[in-house]
């Protein structure tokens, strides 16, 4: 597969195959390293919000809000109830924008056989409309708190530099009443697309939070028994170069795991709001799931999911005293690890007493599922059948690649397919 | 919803930021003050991929402004109309698939304004200076009076 399409980033697959088994498989990312956690050292503690935004262009408030939950852990900062609601509001938007865009311009397609959202366009104009809308509600709420959407500014350390005026909010909850038609819809919608039986075993690790559905706080856990506190992630998980590819690869206690919306979704979705589960119980309850074609129905569920909470968290909104809280700089390390939209993403920061930093570690969600596609991929083209012709094996390949949403501008701090047949 | 809003495009490196500056630009120009809100729109936006659509769904006419890569010499202005937009043609404006791709999804999805013009200027490199070269700024200097009158006449006349 030379090049993979509809993928964020560069990346490319090469497979070799002997007597109708999968020898070596192997998925190559080739964009650059970033060398962010470098670039990040010697700088003071008051850059690193703006610096890790630009990690992702897609996912910066992830970025923000895990470092800044390390700086805080580090410095021993407690955020306020407002605080803790408006970076839950703030999240709610990037999940909205970035499964919106997934789903209706990059996963969509696959499902119905078109080779691109153009030509799903002529066919379904009505459900791109659909997904532009909820794309624009969700960079709204973005832009809220972030003071623009893209690499957004308003984050600070210990808070936000400017609350929302009480105006700005009525009009967005305005707009986010509107949406929750468009997004009960597109859970139906979804829901019916053809979907085959990919189902086999595979570890679900994401957050876990007894009081909500978790993007901000939360211990990890995975759904064979792993429950820890964010602080003890280096002691079961290892990341690990591989020499195929930049990004690098990472393993729980020695295996492949999945982050992401269908990991959260298996290990949460029992703290759904109960109007999610109403529908999900009229289309028949899938969660949990080992098929990874039920990741598209997962971040359509987050994306209502998110417009409900977002609307709960700000219709009692009032501005508040102060938008943030004071920061006092310690030296120490800190830990950070919320629900980027493609799952995991855990920060590491170490500080000396000015709060200039020491050193860092990012683990974000694409590479930590980089093994977990290639397992699924080993196990996917199998049963799929490798006697067929590049041009099919590409074609699922991608697809099977997509239901992770890879975002591989992250995964290297990402088609063009090689089949060698033996 | 505006008569017309005129939007520019760009990121904050360097050549790219020259969208915003020739809506700073405009927002300066004593002529184009007396028009309201209602009227005319001076938009600046940071790579706004599909979001731009939604700005477009709000206007009757658009011009959009952009660094382009086309081969020109540097700080050639460019302009195409409407039925000129050819999404091979627009790929090559610095925002490169996110321009090319919004607009072309646009016109599949019948989401663009009746009218709507494109605007570039020339450039070579994006590089990472906060300004834009010299030979830019002078474009952009030049590209603003041009949009100035364009604006004064789709007043007076519309397109």
């Amino acid at each position: 597969m030379p090049i993979l399409a509809r993928v964020e980033g560069e990346g490319a697959l090469e497979i070799t195959i002997s007597n109708n088994c999968i020898e070596s498989l192997q998925l190559k990312i080739f964009e650059p390293p970033r060398l962010f956690e470098k670039l990040l050292e010697g700088r003071d503690y008051t850059e690193i919000l703006d610096i890790v935004a630009r990690i992702c262009g897609i996912c910066p408030v992830a970025y923000q809000m895990s470092a800044t939950q390390a700086i805080e852990n580090c410095f021993n900062v407690s955020q306020n109830e407002w605080i803790s609601n408006m970076r839950r509001v703030f999240y709610c938007g990037e999940w909205i924008e970035s499964h919106s865009l997934h789903i209706h311009f990059l996963a969509a397609p696959d499902f119905l056989g078109f080779k691109s959202a153009f030509d799903m366009a002529n066919k379904y104009p009505d459900v791109l409309k659909r997904g532009l809308r909820l794309q624009a509600i969700g960079n709204a709420l973005v832009r809220l708190l972030g003071g623009r959407s893209v690499h957004p500014v308003g984050a600070c350390v210990g808070g936000f530099y400017k609350p929302p005026s009480l105006e700005s909010v009525q009009t967005i909850l305005k707009r986010l009443e509107e949406s929750l038609m468009d997004a009960e819809e597109l859970i139906k919608w979804v829901s019916s697309l053809p979907i085959e039986d990919n189902s086999h075993d595979f570890t679900s690790v994401s957050l876990f939070n007894p009081n909500e559905y978790p993007m901000n706080e939360g211990r990890i856990v995975s759904d064979k028994g792993l429950n820890i506190a964010i602080s003890e992630f280096e002691k079961h998980f290892v990341e690990f170069q591989v020499p195929y590819s930049n990004a690098l690869h990472a393993l729980l206690n020695g295996q492949p795991y999945l982050v992401g919306p269908l990991a959260r979704m298996n290990n949460n979705h029992q703290n759904l709001p109960t109007a999610i589960v109403k529908l999900l119980e009229q289309i028949g309850l899938p969660f949990p799931s080992n098929n990874m074609h039920h990741s598209m129905l997962a971040r359509a569920v987050e994306i209502y999911l998110a417009l409900i909470e977002a609307h709960r968290l700000l219709k009692n909104y009032l501005v508040p005293k102060s938008s943030f809280v004071e920061v006092k700089p310690a030296s120490g390390k800190g830990f950070g690890c919320t629900e980027a939209p493609r799952g995991l993403l855990w920060h590491a920061f170490e500080f000396d007493e000015k709060g200039v930093v020491k050193s860092v570690r990012i683990v974000p969600p694409t590479s930590q599922n980089q093994a977990r596609i290639e397992q699924d991929l080993r196990f996917s083209l199998v049963q799929f059948g490798l006697k067929k012709s590049d041009d099919l094996l590409r074609n699922y390949s991608e697809m099977i690649i997509r239901n992770y949403d890879p975002c591989i501008s992250c995964s290297t701090h990402f088609l063009s397919l090689r089949v060698n047949r033996l | 919803m505006s008569a017309l809003s005129v939007i520019g495009i760009g990121s904050p490196f360097g050549n790219d930021r020259l969208g915003w500056e020739v809506i700073d630009c405009l927002k300066q120009k004593k002529q184009l003050k007396y028009l309201t809100n209602e009227q005319l729109d001076l938009i600046s936006l940071d790579r706004p991929g599909l979001n731009l659509l939604n700005f477009l769904q709000n206007t009757q006419t658009a011009f959009l402004i952009d660094a382009l890569k086309t081969g020109a010499s540097l700080g050639t202005l460019h302009q195409y109309e409407k039925k000129e937009i050819d999404p091979q043609f627009v790929a090559d404006f610095s925002h490169d698939i996110g321009l090319g791709y919004t607009l072309k999804m646009g016109k599949t999805l019948n989401l663009l304004p009746n009218n709507i013009r494109l605007y570039g200027i020339e450039i070579n490199e994006v590089g990472f200076e906060s300004t834009p070269s010299e030979i830019i700024k002078k474009s952009i200097l030049k590209l603003a009076n041009i949009i100035e009158d364009d604006i004064i006449n789709y007043f007076s006349q519309p397109i």
